[in-house]
């Protein structure tokens, strides 16, 4: 699990310490600009929506609770509302051009041949999951959240995430097919 | 299926925490190949390459060099609202409100004294906090920091207020005005004088959160109440409102009684009671609309929709939510009422007292002996219900309404509502699709549909700004892959212009084996417009009809195609434009109407299984859920639903009937006509010997729906039926305008 930046720092940013700011923007962007290149399926525009993430944090930063959820949770918790809200304007989903080569994998085993897993092919197959088994996905496997936080991110229960994360592994089996197994 | 959940939970535990794959994959059951190959797509994923690093932004930057520079100068001085034009004007405020340092020097001894006798004397205070909940905070300037409020604790100008999470206090003007501040909020107070025993001069700063004002009439000319937001500002000589501020600094104001003069961005605007206006920053307030505030127990919370006791309720990203909810929390949630009749939340804060209660504002639309329908939303009305001795459809009228235990939703008190103030003339833009339907048959599983959209103001005034497209899908949704439209919006559309769109929709290859004359619905509408107060209503419905030739039965090769059969595939999909709808009177079926397709439960076209009006509605007339649903997704709005089975119940007719006279364009008057419930000159007959009773009894209900081989997809239009028994067409189009609860 990646490491959290300490309360103290925090606090000193909602102080508005230059230093701690600056910590908090370098410690976390990848964090949310990988969030949102994943979860929107555009990389130009994810890296735009992650300075916007980063503009709105700063404001709000004195208004976070330490201790109410970690800060990490608190972050993609907006960043996830931003993504939302992006979706809903530009119709990101809508306007994906689905990769021709990336059909659904309905044949059995005896027929499917197994593929390396690349980002393009992980982003293009998410953008085919509900909002919900696409942001589990994200966060979990490869945000490194644990479940716990998960659930507090998206304000949903654990055993709601377990479900979601199951069917999110699911459905995303169906397209992508077996994988190659070069890791482990 | 949890146990599953967990076993793949506890597998990817492992992984997590350094096991190699190997020994994950040895430890699951065997058999279960499923779950071997979800464990091998969790350590795929978990080894994707990690993206490239990306650049700092030189804006983050600069906020974060300017957020150090503002708390700086906060730790040097007293605070001042951020927004920096605002602050330029605000600074000399009181100090041009306050003749003379003798005044000054007076105030101070005023409050010195006040401090010492603190509790004692509180109706000679101009403000005082009555009461509290949770942490409340005061504080007069950075040096000495936020200190814990309390009770009978005077407030003084040059004062904040802040509130943290489950907190509200109350406070009392002296002369009896009143002000609730919410929790997560924050109030600044520039100006306050009591220059007489009435005429108090009040001017407040609102960074962030919800308050809710109750202004005694002003009683003299010099009295003002004045709240400035981020975007705008707020000002009322007797009245009661609530300001809603979000971080970025729009704002929500919605008035309960009397008006409040809303300025922002060199533009104003009177809102009424029961009507509400935004502010942005930058931009002149937005159009007035239809207001609404719910009490009660938050029992559902989507990502976009929330349930509040029986109702459904849109957050958007601009709701301002000044709290962590979960759900069993008591809330109250302002909002605006949609035209079609859904609830979109402004603001939602935590409830201050345990009642369920509902009030809206709307136009009443429809009004039968029971049932009333106000923009969409039907009510109960009852000899209880307080009301106006002379109401019409048309009014503007307040809804306060409770839910019985048997889910009726009944009026407890009417109000008529001041017209609107047309001082300011707002754009009008009207948005319409023509034609509003349009059917494609074929057997391929990508379509291309072109659909035009014609902007119908009246004069130049109405461009509509800031169109956004958006869709559902109707039935068969699981056989589509992928739906774009290009456009999906547009900055702005002139009065008269016609834009075009077209619609992709790419479908799953199971669609050519879903069988013929399968349909596929997608609605097409506008999500938003800048320029108009209540969502645009037109549709743009268009079917797609499955076509493909069925399988050659090898059991019965000298079967030979039922009439009605469509022609075989063909390569290329034929696309028309359905006929309008003729307007038909059906006074009474011979037989029950065919009751709407039953929809499987998870599947159905509401988006929230289960729908909770759905559920309601089944409850008070005791049908099963699936018949009102299928009302629902047959093109009925929920309030339309509530009229038609409320009416067939007075009248004895069944709701089949009903539904079938909506459907051919009778208005509600002109079917209540029909059915007798209304003097009329030519009643229309209704034997309700031979009608089914209202609600279908449980034998009707599963009737099956009917087989599409039963409709000639290409025969003529409907013609015209003179008044006699006559049967409904199975799947007629919906009726041009919908009221109430439908589906965009």
């Amino acid at each position: 699990m990646p490491e959290e930046v300490t309360a103290a720092v925090i606090k000193r940013a909602q102080s508005g310490d230059t230093a701690a700011l600056t910590d908090l923007y370098e410690h976390y962007k990848s964090d949310v600009y990988r969030y949102l290149y994943y979860r929107l399926g555009l990389p130009e525009i994810a890296e735009d929506i992650t300075t916007e993430v980063f503009i709105r944090v700063i404001e709000n930063l004195p208004r976070y609770q330490i201790g109410d959820a970690p800060f990490r949770a608190w972050l993609l918790q907006i960043t996830r509302n931003l993504a939302i809200d992006t979706v809903r304007k530009v119709n990101v989903r809508q306007e994906i051009e689905l990769d021709v080569n990336l059909p659904t994998h309905s044949a059995g085993p005896e027929t499917a041949v197994e593929q390396i897993l690349t980002t393009e092919r992980l982003q293009q197959a998410l953008q085919r999951l509900t909002a919900d088994q696409c942001d589990v996905v994200i966060l979990r496997f490869l945000a490194e959240m644990p479940i716990s936080q998960v659930a507090q991110t998206l304000n949903k229960s654990e055993s709601a995430i377990k479900a979601l994360q199951a069917r999110g592994l699911e459905a995303l089996q169906r397209i992508l097919g077996p994988q190659k197994a070069t890791y482990g | 299926m949890a146990n599953r959940d967990d076993i793949l939970q506890k597998s990817i535990a492992l992984l997590e925490s350094g096991t190699p794959l190997q020994d994950v994959l040895d430890q699951l059951p065997p058999e279960d190949t499923q779950l071997h190959e979800l464990i091998r797509l969790t350590a795929a994923i978990r080894a994707v390459p990690a993206l490239p690093a990306i650049q700092g932004d030189e804006r983050v930057y600069n906020l974060i060099q300017a957020q150090a520079r503002r708390q700086a100068r906060n730790s040097s001085r007293r605070w001042r609202p951020s927004w920096p034009d605002f602050l330029r004007r605000k600074q000399t405020m009181p100090r041009l409100a306050i003749p003379g340092l003798a005044l000054v020097a007076l105030t101070i001894l005023v409050f010195i004294w006040f401090m010492a006798y603190d509790g004692q004397v509180q109706s000679a205070h101009a403000l005082t906090i009555t009461s509290l909940r949770g942490e409340i905070s005061v504080t007069t300037d950075a040096d000495t920091g936020w200190q814990p409020a309390h009770e009978g604790l005077p407030l003084t100008a040059g004062q904040r207020l802040r509130s943290g999470p489950a907190s509200m206090a109350s406070l009392q003007f002296a002369d009896g005005s009143r002000l609730h501040l919410a929790a997560n909020s924050e109030l600044a107070i520039v100006q306050l004088e009591q220059r007489q025993a009435e005429t108090m001069i009040v001017e407040l700063v609102q960074p962030v959160g919800q308050t809710r004002h109750q202004v005694n009439p002003a009683r003299t000319a010099a009295a003002s109440y004045l709240v400035h937001t981020p975007s705008g500002s707020a000002e009322v000589r007797g009245t009661t409102f609530t300001i809603a501020v979000a971080a970025d600094g729009h704002a929500y104001v919605a008035v309960d009684e009397g008006s409040v003069l809303v300025k922002s961005d060199s533009a104003a605007v009177t809102i009424g009671a029961g009507r509400a206006t935004q502010t942005q920053l930058g931009q002149a307030p937005a159009a007035p609309v239809h207001y609404f505030r719910s009490q009660g127990e938050l029992l559902r919370q989507g990502e976009e929709v929330w349930q509040v006791d029986d109702r459904l309720i849109d957050i958007t990203p601009k709701t301002i939510l000044n709290d962590a909810f979960v759900v069993g929390d008591l809330v109250q949630i302002s909002g605006q009422v949609l035209r079609d009749g859904r609830w979109q939340a402004y603001s939602v804060e935590l409830a201050t007292d345990s009642s369920h209660q509902a009030a809206f504002a709307g136009v009443l639309q429809v009004m039968t002996p029971r049932i009333w329908l106000v923009d969409g939303i039907s009510v109960g009305i009852t000899a209880a219900t307080e009301q106006p001795a002379y109401l019409s459809t048309g009014d503007l009228i307040r809804v306060v309404y409770t839910t019985g235990s048997d889910g009726r939703r009944l009026a407890q008190l009417i109000e008529l509502l001041e017209p609107a103030d047309e001082t300011t003339r707002l754009p009008r833009p009207s948005l319409i699709f023509k034609p509003d339907e349009l059917e494609v048959a074929g057997c391929q599983t990508s379509y291309r549909l072109t659909g035009s959209l014609t902007n119908r103001g009246d004069n130049p005034h109405d461009a509509a700004a800031d169109v956004e497209l958006g869709y559902t899908l109707v039935g068969s949704a699981q056989f589509v892959e992928a739906v774009s439209l290009d456009p999906a919006g547009w900055a702005t559309l002139a009065s008269g212009d016609t834009v075009t769109v077209t619609v992709q929709v790419d479908l799953l290859p199971a669609w050519l084996e879903a069988g013929p004359e399968t349909e596929l619905k997608l609605r097409l509408y506008i999500v938003s417009e800048a320029n108009h107060p209540y969502q645009h209503f037109s549709r743009l419905t268009m079917t797609l009809v499955q076509s493909c030739a069925p399988p050659t039965p090898t059991a019965a090769p000298t079967a030979t195609p039922l009439p009605t059969q469509r022609p075989p595939a063909t390569p290329a999909a034929t696309m028309t434009a359905r006929p309008s709808p003729v307007p038909t009177l059906v006074a009474t079926a011979t037989s029950p109407a065919p009751l709407p397709s039953p929809t499987p439960p998870g599947t159905d076209c509401t988006g929230v299984f289960p729908h909770p009006e759905g559920l309601r509605l089944a409850q008070v007339y005791g049908v099963p859920y699936a018949e009102i649903i299928g009302w629902f997704c047959d093109g009925f709005g929920f309030g339309d639903i509530d009229l038609a089975y409320g009416l067939a119940q007075d009248s004895g007719a069944a709701v089949a009937t009903i539904f079938a006279m909506r459907r051919q364009g009778l208005s509600w008057g002109e079917i209540m006509q029909a059915l007798g419930l209304l003097p009329g000159p030519t009643p229309t007959p209704v034997n309700p010997t031979t009608t089914p009773p209202a609600t279908a009894p449980p034998a009707a209900s599963s009737t099956p729906p009917p087989t599409p081989t039963e409709e000639p997809d290409d025969g003529p239009p409907p013609s015209i039926i003179p008044p006699v028994p006559s049967m409904t067409p199975p799947t007629p189009p919906p009726p041009p305008a919908p009221a109430g609860g439908g589906p965009p």
